[in-house]
């Protein structure tokens, strides 16, 4: 897809001004008389009937301001579908509330901005980043929301050992955990141990940010001498509480167990439009399990659900095709990066793992896979052919690399087989290892609905030009087990991280032993010259200025993908569905997992139903 | 008969006390635990949890415990009413999910094997007296298509002709959906009867055929004896001769088959209540066993093999009742 790339352009455009070291991105403020205050009649209601104070006494001093494509109408309930176990997540994600946030709908459209917090400052050097938050800004039941409350959470429950919350890695710098320092109220710092200009960015990536002090403070053995670790530990999840009391668009109402969950909009929410309407519009947001993805694929043909773009799939396209003349829904189309097998550079098996740390293996691994038939039979020609190369959606794209040793080519793949010294021997048709024994590799993969047929045709053209895959196809819980630890040889998943590398590094490089867990030993014994230069660039990336460390990545995406350290099919367009009825839905997101895997920078509080559900 | 009953409750037990420790052993089988399937799903959504986290929710759970201690600690709850928590719903007591799905469950099952029952043996008397004729062609062919059509392609054809056909918003359910989490009340068992009988089509359809063709061989077999000859030569009615001699004595194999029909109606009630989307014990069950939720799966279990031994039992009893030949002691 041509216009990938030209997003791509645009970044480079967006991230230019963090060049300077000195970084400076901040709200416009909004003056109170230029706003209507206008509210929900469900608030209005009850601000009449005396059970809430009045909007202006409500909202921060400086609410953030979204611009919406078209002023919604408040009220009515959005109902949406989930499938699988524990949709706990759900919820959590449509009301989550970030430090900053990427660019909607598209954050490689543009830089980081301001969420919850609204501005930010590094220093010279970069070893701190002080966030500035909104005064008068309050918690779902109005108390106020402060820098203690995020002080709280990180002192007292990531860094408390007591409490099963760890601090998030991305949060660490140089090898380590940052430290945040309260300034007054409204203001918080970020220290590093070295520069970390990501840190804006990292910030959007991380859901929970505060909790409400005055609420799990109350639970805290530190400020409660009757509380126990135990009890505080038990009621950490969401729906104990905690989801009750928040800073997201709409708070738990009711959860009944199995059938559905139910958030009703949070009164002291701090966004406004550009007309000065209090998000969100919807004045519910209703969450109701279904059994599997076709239920909910189903569910949104029918109508029963208003939108889905996490069930769903190319697997629905045709479903979605044909009864769109009949229903009331629009398909969009979000950008998700596909299939990508992993090569364990440390398994057990001496002669798998000389073959597989052969780069040229690698290489005819890759270039005798045929991509377009994968395209044609299982994405509806919505593929766009990757290699092991950075995304397109990120800053760091580069269109050669992505497309080196992605052309189908047998007679090149044969030609590097015989290089590696990889040839058929005894003449049965299968190449044998360079010593001489039989060479087979196991790739495990999941019961996936996508991946399982993908990996089958994969197998056939492999065979092909001589190699012998086996494939291991297991519940997705023992694959799972098995990545952990050494004893695979090619394991099947999504390809997870190359939109914001720096974001998860321990899936790229050792930031600490054992990682990646594809080359376990990857930190004292790096298995080739290569992986342990393109280590060392994504390992100083971090502390650099934008501008270097922008190069330095692009370095190693080269390195990476030259070496081909893993094979990837490549990025596809991905429909969701979603009801007309539904007003400020983009037909177009992307889904980059580091910004949440359902709601890539979608925001849910800016959409609005032109008319109300009949059921 | 009354020995017979105690005697029986007695093992029913004894009976309850090894299913509950072999399904409890059961789930333990597969490799791994709650916190591996946890964990894995973290993955497939994208926001992996830290090793740390997923120890210490082993550790809450007494996952790492042997499991002849984590069944100790289940079970000594039982006298209390307490069967656990569901660690996949959110820690929610096991017994506040399972006992209102238990209710709909045995709503569903038991209102399905009455009507099969009620449909069937006439279907099957009419055909027997209707032997090699047209009516007895028509029921023959009609209960081999469906006896032979699964009863999950059922629901799923339900489904499609009810969503595409007459384009249906509800995509499944038991009631309507403003209902859901509302304890039972007139509204919600009107709005409930109502979407009851597609799921028991689709769960009693195979049922219904098997039986009818049974209960016609039964008619024929008895239709055949002397007796009916008898009663015939008698001058009696032959609406009397078929119901009150032939069909009292046909209809005894039928009984003591609810014992083997109830299993096939719960069964078949978990396939489809996953496909209709019912709030029944079915699909509950189906993703405890998945997400190895053993609390939640061990009680469902133990709630399915319930249903099954009283429904013995009761079957046992009824024959007794119907047929006085049939004396226990």
């Amino acid at each position: 897809m041509r216009y990938l790339s030209a997003f791509a352009a645009t970044l480079a455009g967006a991230y230019c001004l963090t060049a300077g070291g000195l970084v400076l991105a901040a709200d416009t403020p909004l003056a109170p008389d230029d706003w209507a205050h206008k509210e929900s009649p469900m608030l209005r209601e009850m601000v009449d009937a005396g059970q809430l104070p009045p909007l202006e006494e409500r909202l921060p001093a400086n609410p953030a301001v979204v611009q919406v494509e078209e002023i919604g109408t408040f009220g009515d309930t959005m109902v949406n579908g989930v499938a699988f176990l524990r949709n706990e997540y759900i919820p959590n994600q449509i009301a989550k509330a970030t430090l900053t946030t990427p660019t909607f709908p598209l954050p490689s459209e543009g830089p980081i901005l301001p969420n919850v917090a609204s501005g930010w400052e590094y220093n010279e050097d970069g070893t701190e980043i002080t966030f500035t938050l909104r005064e008068g800004m309050k918690w779902s039941d109005g108390e106020p929301f402060t820098a203690d409350d995020i002080v709280f959470f990180w002192e007292d429950i990531l860094l408390d050992e007591n409490v099963t919350r760890t601090p998030p890695l991305v949060l660490a710098a140089g090898g380590e955990m940052a430290e945040l320092e309260k300034i007054d109220d409204y203001a918080i710092r970020f220290k590093f141990a070295v520069p970390y200009y990501f840190a804006n960015t990292a910030l959007a990536t991380l859901d929970d940010i505060a909790w409400p002090k005055h609420i799990v403070g109350e639970m805290h053995p530190k400020y409660n001498s009757e509380a126990t670790y135990e009890e505080l530990n038990e009621n950490l999840l969401y729906f104990l509480g905690r989801g009750k009391v928040s800073i997201g668009a709409w708070v738990l109402e009711e959860y009944v167990p199995g059938e559905k969950f139910v958030l009703v909009r949070n009164p002291y929410y701090w966004k406004v439009d550009q007309d000065g309407n209090q998000l969100p519009y919807f004045d519910r947001v209703e969450i109701r399990e279904v059994e599997d993805r076709q239920s909910v694929a189903l569910g949104n043909v029918s109508g029963e659900f208003d939108s889905d773009g996490m069930w769903v799939g190319v697997q629905h396209l045709q479903l979605f095709l044909s009864e769109k003349e009949n229903r009331q829904y629009d398909i969009g189309y979000s950008s998700v990066a596909g299939m990508a097998m992993y090569f364990n550079y440390d398994v057990e098996d001496e002669t798998v793992r000389e073959v597989l740390r052969d780069a040229n293996f690698r290489r005819a691994f890759s270039v005798a896979i045929n991509r377009d038939d994968i395209n044609f039979v299982s994405f509806n020609d919505l593929l766009t052919t990757r290699g092991w190369a950075w995304s397109p959606l990120s800053q760091y794209y580069d269109e050669e690399a992505a497309g080196s040793y992605v052309e189908h080519d047998e007679d090149r793949a044969r030609e590097l087989l015989d290089e590696a010294g990889i040839v058929d021997a005894d003449g049965d048709g299968m190449r044998e290892a360079p010593d001489g024994s039989e060479l087979q590799i196991i790739v495990d993969v999941s019961q996936h609905d996508l991946y399982v047929p993908i990996t089958e045709m994969i197998r056939e053209q492999l065979a092909d030009v001589g190699i012998d895959l086996v494939l291991n196809v297991q519940h997705q819980d023992l694959i799972e087990e098995r990545r952990l630890g050494r004893d695979w040889h090619v394991h099947v998943w999504d390809l997870y991280g190359t939109e914001v590398p720096l974001a998860n590094l321990s899936l790229w490089v050792p930031v600490s032993d054992g990682q990646p867990y594809w080359h376990q030993e990857a930190a004292s014994a790096p298995f080739s010259p290569e992986f342990a230069e393109y280590s060392d660039l994504l390992l100083s990336a971090p502390a650099l200025p934008n501008v270097e460390a922008k190069a330095a990545i692009k370095q190693a995406g080269d390195i990476m993908s030259e070496n081909v350290f893993g094979v990837y099919i490549g990025d596809y367009e991905r429909p969701f569905i979603k009801s007309d009825r539904l007003g400020n839905m983009p037909d177009r997101y992307a889904r980059i997992q580091e910004f949440g895997s359902n709601m890539p920078a979608f925001r849910y509080d800016q959409v609005f139903g032109r008319w109300d559900r009949e059921n | 008969m009354l020995s017979f009953v105690i005697r029986r409750l007695l093992l029913m037990i004894l009976m309850m006390i090894v299913i509950s420790m072999v399904s409890f052993v059961i789930i333990q089988l597969p490799p791994g635990d709650w916190v591996t399937s946890y964990a894995a799903h973290l993955r497939a959504i994208s926001s992996p949890a830290s090793e740390a986290t997923l120890e210490a929710l082993r550790e809450r759970y007494g996952l790492g415990e042997p499991v002849w201690r984590q069944y100790l600690f289940w079970v000594s709850g039982f006298p209390r009413g307490d069967f656990g928590i569901a660690m996949s719903m959110q820690d929610t007591p096991v017994a506040d999910l399972v006992l209102p799905r238990f209710g709909m469950s045995l709503l569903l099952s038991l209102s399905t094997l009455v009507v099969v029952l009620g449909l069937a043996i006439p279907f099957g008397i009419i055909a027997a007296v209707n032997r090699n004729g047209p009516i007895d062609y028509l029921f023959s062919t009609v209960a081999f298509f469906a006896l032979s059509i699964p009863s999950f392609i059922v629901a799923l054809g339900i489904l499609f002709i009810s969503v595409f056909y007459f384009g249906a918003v509800s995509i499944g359910g038991l009631y309507d959906a403003q209902y859901m989490g509302e304890p039972m009340n007139w509204a919600k068992f009107k709005s409930t009867l109502e979407h009851m009988p597609g799921p028991m089509l689709a769960i009693g359809l195979g049922g219904l055929a098997g039986t009818m063709r049974i209960m016609r061989g039964n008619m024929l077999d008895v239709l055949s004896q002397q007796f009916i000859e008898t009663a015939r030569a008698k001058g009696l009615r032959e609406r009397v001769v078929v119901v009150k001699h032939a069909a009292r004595l046909a209809v005894n194999p039928i009984i003591s088959r609810v014992g083997i029909h109830l299993p096939e109606i719960i069964g078949g009630e978990v396939i489809v209540s996953v496909i209709l989307g019912l709030p029944t014990l079915g699909p509950l069950f189906l993703r405890a066993v998945l997400a190895q939720d053993m609390y939640l799966a061990g009680t469902i279990i133990m709630l399915f093999a319930l249903i099954l031994l009283i429904g013995n039992l009761l079957a046992d009893l009824v024959l007794a009742w119907s047929d006085p030949r049939i004396t226990y002691n």
